[in-house]
C-alpha cells in the first residue's frame, strides 16, 4: 500500500514537471520571438549618414566643397574671380 | 602633435575631452601669427623701408588674447540665454579648438598680403588660395555648429536662435578686430 501510494505521488510529481517544461515547439516559438525583438534597429537614413560623416571629419567636406566651387566658378569666370578673392583677403 | 591631428579628425572628442593646452596654444598661435609673423614677413620683403615697430606687435599680442576672452564671454552670454549651463571657463578651454582653421587663414593672409603682385592674375595661385580660403570659412562654420551643439549643449531652436545672435557679435567683434590691425580675427 505503502509502495503505491508513493508510486502515486513520483508519478504525479513527474507529471507536473513535464508539464511546466515547454515543448520542443514552444521552444522554437520563444526563441524566433527573442530573436525578432533582438533584431529592430532603428533605420539610418542617406541624409543622417552623410551628417554623421560631415561631424565627424568637417575639414574633409570643406576641402571638397571649396575645390568644387573654385574649379565651378573659375571655369566660367577664369582669373576675374580668383583676383576678385585675392582683392578681399590679400588687401 | 598627435593632440593636433585627434582634434582635426575627431573635433566632437576633442570639444568633449576639453583640450585646454591645445585650446590655447592654437590661440596663442593665431595670435602670433597676426602680430609677430605678418610684420617680420613684411620687414624681410622689404627691409630698406623702416624698422619693426614692436610697440606695435605687442600692442596686437594684448588684443588677440583680449578678442578671443571677448568671444569666449560673448558664447558665454549668448548661450546662457538660451538655456546652456556651460561655464564661462568651459567656453575659455574649449572654443580654442576651433582655432585650427583661423590659423590657417592667418598664414594665407599673411601671404597673400605680402606678396600679393606675385599671385595676382595668377589663375593655378588664384585657385590655392580660394580653395584654402573658402575652405577655412565652411571648416570653422561647422566647427562653430558642433561647438554650439557639443559644448553648449544647445539643441533645435535654441542651437539656430544662438547661433544667429552670434553670427551678429562675430561680424562686430570681427569689423572691431581689423581696426585695431588684426587682420585675420581672433574669433
Amino acid at each position: 500500500m505503502k509502495k503505491n501510494k508513493s508510486d502515486i505521488v513520483i508519478e504525479a510529481l513527474e507529471m507536473i514537471k513535464q508539464d511546466s517544461t515547454p515543448t520542443e515547439q514552444q521552444k522554437e516559438q520563444m526563441l524566433t520571438y527573442v530573436l525578432a525583438k533582438g533584431k529592430v534597429v532603428e533605420p539610418i537614413t542617406k541624409l543622417e549618414q552623410i551628417k554623421r560623416k560631415i561631424v565627424e571629419t568637417p575639414w574633409r567636406f570643406a576641402l571638397l566643397t571649396s575645390v568644387v566651387q573654385t574649379m565651378v566658378f573659375t571655369a566660367i569666370f577664369g582669373t576675374r574671380y580668383t583676383n576678385l578673392f585675392l582683392k578681399i583677403f590679400g588687401g | 602633435m598627435k593632440k593636433l591631428m585627434e582634434a582635426i579628425n575627431h573635433p566632437v572628442q576633442a570639444f568633449q575631452e576639453e583640450r585646454k593646452v591645445l585650446s590655447w596654444c592654437l590661440v596663442l598661435l593665431t595670435v602670433l601669427i597676426n602680430a609677430v609673423f605678418e610684420p617680420v614677413l613684411r620687414y624681410c620683403k622689404n627691409s630698406n623701408q623702416g624698422s619693426i615697430d614692436y610697440i606695435h606687435m605687442l600692442r596686437l599680442l594684448v588684443l588677440g588674447i583680449l578678442s578671443y576672452v571677448l568671444i569666449c564671454v560673448g558664447l558665454w552670454g549668448i548661450c546662457k540665454c538660451f538655456g546652456s549651463k556651460t561655464t564661462c571657463k568651459n567656453h575659455l578651454f574649449s572654443w580654442g579648438i576651433t582655432y585650427i582653421p583661423t590659423a590657417i587663414c592667418a598664414v594665407t593672409v599673411t601671404v597673400t598680403e605680402v606678396f600679393f603682385y606675385v599671385f595676382w592674375n595668377n589663375v593655378i595661385w588664384g585657385m590655392v588660395f580660394n580653395i584654402i580660403f573658402v575652405g577655412v570659412l565652411i571648416w570653422k562654420i561647422l566647427l562653430f555648429a558642433i561647438y554650439l551643439k557639443e559644448v553648449a549643449k544647445l539643441q533645435g531652436k535654441a542651437c539656430v536662435g544662438a547661433g544667429l545672435l552670434l553670427c551678429v557679435i562675430i561680424l562686430l567683434l570681427a569689423a572691431l578686430n581689423g581696426f585695431v590691425g588684426l587682420k585675420t580675427p581672433v574669433l
